[in-house]
């Protein structure tokens, strides 16, 4: 099998398009699903395509056109000063796409960019595919930004682009109305000249000529783009320039040039689909290790246990699969592992690796074995080695390439559905389903839905006199103790805390006989000069030690103190920590904001206090 | 001199409409979302609010809400500036107590000219 050669990060390719013709080439960089330059030269004209993952996201015809170029061309409607207020902004903003910048603004609508982005690639695939002569070269690259394309696909197409079927099979209608359209004017033009020519109907043979009455116009493309391409169902045109061949997938005769980046052009040797050895491609959950020879299986398996939320290695070599397998378990980490049998000699191979995989640490790794026959002695065999679950290898290679997808798919879908079911029974996955819903659970108590409660609460007018209680319910959800002091009088007045203090003395009780002079050198001192938070540690100052001494007997390693401010104007700081357990203190945004509205209530609050202590 | 907080969680937009207020004397402060409007504005108290209506965490009518119901802020004049166009989410925004409602793109002489008037007004209600 030929493949993606290893060398170096970034590869690119070259060949000629009598060998490779450009609709199997992008047909083969949607199903290994790359991201690259596809850059094409015929006829004195150089064209690029950009793919992100397989998917077609913009077309370019010997210069690159901007989006705004591009848009205001062939979208009368839109106003040219908006664009050129569009244009100042991305001057300012390089580092922001155009087509982000005109979707931000509201210049034109998501539907008009994808439905122009549509367009401009359908015409120019249309022209790329008229013939089959000239240069190609693809530019394989780790990622594409919107600034490179000079859009988000994201945020247009449900996928990370338009699938090349849709363009390609569009292409074809486009390509046989033209011809009709063409035929049709020539007629025309003929009957006009006074020829005499005997009419003929639109239909399946656009090669005949014949007088016309008028001129048939290009389809236009869908109005709703990705919408309208993933609802309707498949096409099924009488004539397309991509057929569904019956021939093997992958074409494994053709020598194609490989070309590192920066370097000359090079025969490196010959072409498929595998992808990056060892790559890791998410950070989910579980583990899946696979060993998998066939790029495209491994791709495929790759692909869909991503996105149910595994973290996937990929291999199609056993040492380096078993070294991989060996760290993951060594670490303690939940993995499952699945392994790919081609041929008898490598089944050999893969049961001796089951063994050695059983023999680590004790550990039986939830495991698929995939068989290329049905024989059941050989499944037999991969059980006794340690399989829980056998799996017969589906051949595509008598079928074409849509259906090959499809079945692939499934298949490896059918391998997901069974491994999750399997892990699903795990003791060791219940606990951490539980731990999740527990973490889960923690993370809405502090839900912005609370926030918004507190702060409505707190611009109640009825409420005032509570700020001090709510503001304390608030901290609650974020640390172990915490206490409020106001300002009055050039000194910090404890009114109300609560948390553990060590002895029998209550926080709130502890922090009203707290008093600190505002101009004596401690945490408080300086929260007020800067009006920001502070997280960390105290120093040890003679007032912090007070401070500390009055809160009780239990120390923290780290404290939060975040000011409450109104008009600009300090009214007071919550102090908290996490003393009890010494976690460390988790994000307070939501606190922070809860304050900057307390600060007004604090304000109103502060003149009816009766101080106590204040000397 | 007068302040103005612009709220907008697209940078791209909110530096257009800070591009359109630094052709007026005014002193701008920015917010990327409600929440953060809401953290700044304690600090930094505002003579007039800009606000885009679909953001994160709370949107710009929940914005406008809190600052009407505020004693210390419900008398800042608020324009909100949207992609949408119906009359309904009009009349809500203005119901809610937004004094002005521009649809993206806008005309940027339209908007100085908006804020101009409602800054004039708030220097004449603190005169009055």
């Amino acid at each position: 099998m030929a493949e993606w050669p290893n060398q170096g990060d970034v590869m690119g390719l070259i060949g000629r398009l009598e060998d490779l013709p450009v609709s199997d080439i992008i047909q083969i960089v949607y199903l290994s699903r790359r991201t690259g330059v596809l850059e094409i030269k015929k006829r004195n004209n150089i064209f690029r395509i950009y793919f992100i993952k397989g998917g077609l996201v913009f077309a370019e015809k010997n210069v690159h056109l901007g989006i705004d170029e591009l848009l205001l061309s062939t979208n009368k409607e839109i106003d040219p000063a908006f664009i050129q207020q569009a244009q100042a902004v991305h001057a300012a903003m390089p580092e922001r796409s155009m087509g982000d910048i005109l979707l931000e603004m509201n210049v034109c609508s998501p539907a008009d960019l994808a439905k122009t982005i549509y367009a401009q690639i359908q015409e120019l695939a249309y022209e790329i595919l008229q013939d089959e002569e000239g240069e190609f070269s693809f530019d394989l690259r780790d990622r594409l930004t919107s600034t490179d394309i000079g859009y988000s696909p994201d945020k247009l197409f449900k996928q990370s682009g338009i699938p090349p079927d849709k363009i390609l099979t569009r292409s074809g209608e486009i390509g046989i109305i033209k011809e009709i359209r063409d035929t049709l004017v020539r007629g025309k033009e003929a009957f006009k000249a006074g020829a005499q020519v005997a009419p003929v109907t639109m239909t399946e043979h656009p090669e005949e000529e014949g007088p016309a009455v008028e001129t048939v116009p290009a389809p236009e493309p869908p109005v709703e783009i990705e919408a309208a391409v993933e609802e309707l169902p498949p096409r099924q045109p009488a004539h397309t320039i991509l057929v569904e061949r019956e021939t093997a997938l992958i074409p494994t005769d053709i020598d194609i040039h490989f070309r590192p980046k920066d370097e000359s052009p090079k025969l490196f040797g010959k072409f498929s689909l595998l992808s990056k050895e060892g790559e890791q491609v998410t950070d989910l959950g579980y583990n899946l290790c696979i060993l998998e020879g066939d790029p495209l299986l491994r791709v495929t398996l790759k692909r869909i246990f991503s996105k149910g939320g595994f973290k996937v290695y990929h291999y199609n070599q056993t040492q380096t699969y078993l070294s991989k397998v060996r760290e993951l378990l060594e670490a303690g980490e939940p993995s499952v592992l699945v392994l790919g049998i081609s041929n008898t000699l490598q089944a050999r191979e893969i049961e001796s690796a089951l063994r050695d995989i059983q023999g680590m640490q004790d550990s039986q790794p939830p495991t698929v074995v995939i068989h290329p026959g049905l024989d059941p002695r050989q499944h037999h065999t991969s059980y006794l080695s340690g399989a829980d679950l056998v799996m017969v290898r589906p051949d595509l290679t008598t079928m074409s390439v849509k259906a090959s997808e499809e079945v692939l798919n499934t298949f490896v879908e059918d391998v997901l559905i069974a491994v999750q079911r399997y892990i699903q029974r795990l003791p060791e996955f219940t606990e951490r389903q539980k731990f999740h819903d527990i973490a889960a659970k923690e993370r809405l108590n502090r839900s912005l839905t609370l926030l918004k409660n507190l702060i409505f609460e707190l611009a109640n007018p009825e409420d005032k006199t509570q700020v001090g209680l709510m503001t304390l319910r608030m901290a609650a959800e974020y640390l172990e103790r915490a206490v409020i002091l106001l300002v009055k009088d050039e000194h910090f007045v404890g009114i109300g805390g609560f948390g553990l203090t060590g002895d029998d003395v209550p926080m709130n009780l502890r922090v009203r006989n707290t008093v600190i002079p505002e101009k004596e050198e401690s945490i408080f001192s300086q929260v007020s000069s800067t009006l920001k938070p502070h997280r960390g540690k105290l120093r040890r100052t003679k007032w912090n030690e007070y401070f500390l001494n009055q809160l009780g007997k239990i120390f923290p390693n780290e404290v939060v103190l975040i000011p409450v401010v109104a008009r600009g104007k300090l009214i007071g700081v919550l102090y908290g920590d996490n003393a009890e357990f010494k976690r460390p203190i988790g994000n307070t945004d939501g606190l922070e904001i809860f304050l900057s509205q307390a600060g007004y209530a604090f304000e109103d609050v502060i003149h009816s206090i009766r101080w106590k202590g204040v000397s | 001199m007068k302040r103005v907080m612009v709220v907008e969680d697209s940078d791209s937009m909110r530096a257009y409409i800070v591009g359109a207020l630094e052709g007026i004397m005014v002193d701008v402060v920015e917010a990327s979302t409600g929440f953060e409007a809401l953290k700044q504005i304690p600090h930094n108290p505002v003579d007039l609010v800009v606000t885009d209506i679909n953001m994160p965490d709370i949107n710009g009518l929940e914005l406008i809400h809190f600052l009407k119901q505020h004693p210390h802020t419900r008398n800042i004049p608020i324009i909100v500036i949207s992609t949408e166009r119906s009359q309904e989410d009009q009349e809500r925004a203005m119901e809610m107590g937004a004094v002005d409602y521009l649809v993206k793109p806008f005309n940027i002489e339209t908007f100085r000219a908006k804020v101009n008037q409602l800054l004039e007004g708030t220097e004449n209600d603190q005169n009055g």
